[in-house]
């Protein structure tokens, strides 16, 4: 069984045709990177998968764990399992980090119905997680992302993936804006989060990422298909030559 | 329809005291009648609150005057009144003065430790506060939720270098009209920390002078107005000295047929270089049919100031709604955590967790949809 099957699907953003017919099939365990030019539909493809209002399907499906999930809204396919990194987190004054956190999570929680995490036991774990991705876990006061770097708003979004353990992570583009140090922190925090159940997307314009965190597979989008795939010698013959010899 | 003072419709006669033929009452029918109180009233039925202000009225309840504060009572009190009659500005409230029998004033000397608490219920006889000169107070203002109709008048003065925090939960559900003048004197300052609900009928006037240099003036104020209920917050703000500053942030959120209503005046006088005011004013209209009016204002009669002001009606970010749903959080639940944090970012002071609570509660009461 597939954990996410992504079947011929086109895609209109404010009346534009991005994605033209494509294809993803990704099992349990594996590493997807996603390259291509700017503005090829990377970021299109990790918002159709996640929901977005605005981004709309006109033809194909998306599947996960075998449910067509096209018609779901964005918080149920956080509790089926879905999670999105995105490529500008926003802020959000006056929600501390903490309270979003915790909110997310009792959210699934709730829709697993399961119990609430304690308060406490849940401040202790946030904080944790902080500390092991670099993170000052003061800043789990301010408001979400509020003031946040670049780069801490990119270890921000590898928190909320270790928190909320989804079955598959659409990361896009978390290592652009980090310097070497950071990016070895969200590399590590990946692999942390990666077991035989789950799956990566990772959406990428570096090859050096994939020195950290080694992908099965690596396609390149262009056009709003993807065009090529490979194994990871595919993104070195790429930094080589980029893309025009593809298309 | 030319507007009468109180009872006057029904039963005309001043109150025992004052002499018929009093000049007084011309000067009363006369500034209830003028334009510009029309236009303080647009939004909002005067008549009601006319029919409250000589109905009898106890004084409110405080908490034990610690050392440093001392009560003295006047009688007949629009001549004792220590801020005086403004029957140009504030008409209503005068005519309360005028009305009632007494006034209640409370004298504040020294740092005063611990909270002076007042708690409101229904008719208020007119108190007065005076800070003597250095003394600090930290005031906090609640009123009993139940009754129907509610009416405070509040006078405030702060003498050279007076400190006072002022904070006030005003959550009751009925008809309520409430009046606060505060005069800020050299090199004190003066806070005050509103947060309020909508009612049938709410109205807060608050007028506030930096009457010499070196006052400060800072209003943080935050409102929930559910389906049905009104506000009208009508605000002046004055200096009439140089080397004032005020700071005045108000946020609103209206829901589905509420009605919102504020006026926002920042009165710079001649001669007063130096000063610097900012008021912003932000609603959000959640649902649909929120009707929404703000109208800020200056009038600046000094060149060398600072004086900034703004005022925005607007709707829960998309971005901000999309992040909270891609993390599970349904869409109501981010609604609610959203218009908790829009006015959350106003909700300071020692009220602030009282406050915060309440209107956490009627959050969850409502449906946004
Ligand atoms: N909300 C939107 N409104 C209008 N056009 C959009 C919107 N989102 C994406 N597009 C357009 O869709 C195309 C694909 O954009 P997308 O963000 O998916 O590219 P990308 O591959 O992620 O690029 P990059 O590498 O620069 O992040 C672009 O032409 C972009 O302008
Ligand atoms: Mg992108």
């Amino acid at each position: 069984m597939s954990l996410l099957e992504v079947n011929n699907i086109h895609a209109t953003v404010a009346g534009q045709t991005i994605l033209k017919g494509l294809n993803l099939s990704i099992q349990p365990g594996e590493v997807h990177a996603i390259m291509g030019p700017n503005g090829s539909g990377k970021s299109t493809l990790a918002n159709i998968l996640a929901g977005r209002p605005g981004y709309e399907i006109t033809a194909g499906d998306v599947q996960l764990n075998d449910e067509s999930i096209v018609e779901w809204p964005p918080h149920e396919r956080a509790h089926a399992g879905l999670f999105l990194a995105f490529q500008y987190p926003v802020e959000i004054p006056g929600v501390s980090n903490m309270e979003f956190l915790k909110a997310s999570v009792d959210a699934h929680a709730y829709a697993r119905d399961e119990q609430q995490v304690g308060a406490a036991a849940f401040i202790k774990k946030a904080r944790q997680l902080a500390e092991s991705l670099d993170l000052n876990p003061e800043f789990l006061k301010r408001g979400v992302n509020e003031g946040f770097s670049g780069g801490e708003k990119k270890r921000n979004e590898i928190l909320q993936l270790l928190l909320l353990e989804p079955q598959l992570a659409v990361l896009d583009e978390t290592d652009s804006g980090l310097d070497i140090d950071a990016l070895q922190v969200v590399a590590e925090g990946v692999n942390r989060f990666r077991n035989a159940n789950n799956a990566v997307v990772l959406v990428t314009h570096y090859q050096r990422l994939l020195d950290y965190i080694v992908p099965d597979f690596v396609h390149v989008l262009a056009d709003g298909k993807i065009v090529q795939s490979g194994d990871k010698e595919l993104a070195l013959k790429l930094e080589e030559k980029g893309y025009a010899w593809l298309t | 329809m030319a507007y009468v003072a109180a009872q006057w419709a029904r039963e005309p006669r001043a109150p025992d005291w004052v002499e018929n033929g009093d000049a007084r009452l011309r000067q009363m029918t006369q500034a209830l009648n003028s334009k510009q109180h029309k236009e303080r009233w647009k939004y909002s039925k005067v008549q009601p609150v006319l029919d409250l202000i000589a109905a009898p009225a106890a004084a409110p309840a405080y908490s034990p005057l610690p050392e440093g504060i001392s009560e003295i009572i006047y009688p007949n009190t629009q001549n004792t009144a220590p801020l005086g009659p403004d029957w140009e500005n504030a008409p209503e409230a005068t005519a309360c003065l005028f009305y009632q029998p007494c006034v209640h004033v409370l004298e504040v000397e020294g740092n005063i430790e611990s909270p002076l608490l007042i708690q409101h219920h229904a008719r208020s006889l007119p108190l007065v506060i005076r800070l003597k000169a250095n003394a600090s107070l930290d005031l906090q203002e609640t009123m009993l939720q139940d009754d129907e109709q509610q009416v405070q008048t509040l006078w405030i003065e702060l003498e050279t270098g007076a400190r006072l925090v002022h904070s006030r939960n005003i959550f009751s559900k009925g008809q309520h009209w409430q009046y606060l003048r505060v005069n800020v004197g050299r090199d004190a300052s003066y806070a005050l920390h509103n947060h309020s609900s909508g009612a049938r009928l709410r109205r807060q006037d608050v007028h506030i002078c930096c009457t010499q240099p070196g006052a400060n003036a800072e209003i943080c104020s935050a409102s929930l107005v559910d389906k049905a209920n009104h506000l009208d917050q009508q605000i002046v703000l004055e200096h009439s000295a140089p080397h004032t500053n005020s700071r005045q942030t108000f946020h609103a959120i209206g829901n589905s047929g509420a009605r919102v209503t504020f006026n926002g005046r920042i009165h710079i006088h001649k001669d007063c270089g130096g000063t610097d005011a900012t008021l912003a004013n932000k609603n959000l209209s959640l649902g649909t049919g929120a009707v929404i009016n703000t109208k800020p204002e200056l009038e600046i009669y000094t060149d060398d100031v600072k004086c900034a002001h703004g005022a925005t009606v607007g709707q829960l970010d998309d971005d901000h709604l999309f992040y909270c749903s891609s993390r599970g959080i349904p869409a109501e639940v981010a609604r609610n955590l959203l218009s908790e944090a829009f006015l959350k970012t106003c909700i300071r002071g020692p009220l602030a967790d009282d406050a915060h609570a309440e209107l956490q509660s009627q959050f969850k009461a409502q449906d946004h949809a």
